[in-house]
């Protein structure tokens, strides 16, 4: 299962190493293999923390290095590798919740970049001004409370995230991968991964809010 | 000067969806400083605003405690690796 966007995004980011992409399939799988050597307990242990199942964890891992092998990847260097497989990864994970129809849940939210962001709605008025003012969180309370609280609302929500603005929320927000590697990644220019993690930020703050007053919208 | 004074005027103006949006930019890249500046003077006077910037600030923290597991915690297990060898060679 190698999508054309993986395949594509993978060329761009190989291409952007600025290296010569071996001319075989056996070539390439013995980069992609020293890449899995070097890299591998980080791809299982994103794609673990993403879905939060062995069998997947795996299945993405190896749909990872075989789209990798595909895009004849080759680097100069490891972080660029780890980037480039990271930004692999984050797209197998993102068409698996596809496809067991995740995204479906979040059918109100945008999908492409330049729609109207749905994840902000009665929020604001229609000149734009707080309609409905964010809740209080209690931030000034005791911290170590309070923190723990959100800490378990941000674990929960993050999972509800439509795939889209998970990946740039786990690769920018959880991994601190700088903006300009994110771009790379997943194939994205400046301002639509700024719009993307925009809406991501909406949504997980919106979310994270609904589940600290018990699921109740605030007022 | 004049231009730094119009930016932060400007800035002062816009709705606070516009707000929200800087205020994310901001956690992505250095604004201007009268952009900032400007972001600065509004939460004084503007709650939802302010509650917003500290609720999305603090997201942002507890979001970078937990994402550092990457470079520590349960490797790949052995047998999965050596599954995963096997099958991207059978397949190249």
């Amino acid at each position: 299962m190698v999508d054309e966007n993986v395949e594509s995004s993978a060329e761009q980011s190989a291409g952007d190493a600025g290296s010569v992409a071996p001319r075989t399939l056996p070539a390439a799988r013995v980069v992609i293999e020293r890449l899995f050597e070097e890299h591998g307990d980080v791809l299982w242990r994103f794609a673990m923390a993403r879905t939060r199942s062995r069998e997947v964890a795996e299945e993405v891992v190896q749909e990872t290095l075989v789209a990798a092998i595909r895009a004849h990847g080759q680097f100069s260097g490891l972080s660029s590798a780890r980037t480039w497989l990271l930004g692999i990864a984050a797209h197998k994970i993102s068409d698996h919740f596809r496809a067991t129809r995740r995204e479906a849940r979040f059918s109100g939210a945008p999908q492409a970049d330049g729609e109207e962001s749905g994840v902000d709605r009665g929020m604001f008025d229609e000149a734009g001004m707080w309609a409905r003012i964010p809740g209080d969180w209690g931030l000034g309370g005791e911290e170590s409370a309070e923190r723990a609280e959100v800490l378990g609302a941000l674990r929960a929500c993050i999972e509800e995230l439509p795939p889209s603005m998970s990946e740039v929320i786990w690769l920018r927000e959880f991994q601190g991968m700088p903006a300009e590697e994110v771009c790379k990644a997943l194939g994205l220019t400046a301002t639509n991964l700024w719009t993307r993690m925009h809406r991501a930020r909406n949504a997980l703050r919106a979310c994270v809010e609904k589940s600290l007053r018990g699921g109740k919208d605030s007022a | 000067m004049i231009g730094f004074i119009s930016e932060v005027v400007r800035v002062l103006r816009l709705p606070c969806r516009e707000h929200t949006l800087l205020f994310s930019k901001q956690l992505d890249e250095p604004l201007s400083r009268a952009t900032a500046l400007g972001l600065r003077i509004h939460i004084v006077y503007c709650r939802g605003c302010s509650r917003y910037r500290r609720q999305l600030r603090r997201l942002h923290e507890l979001a970078r405690s937990l994402g550092t597991q990457l470079d520590s915690g349960e490797p790949m297990p052995d047998a999965a690796r050596e599954r995963v060898l096997r099958r991207i060679r059978e397949d190249s």
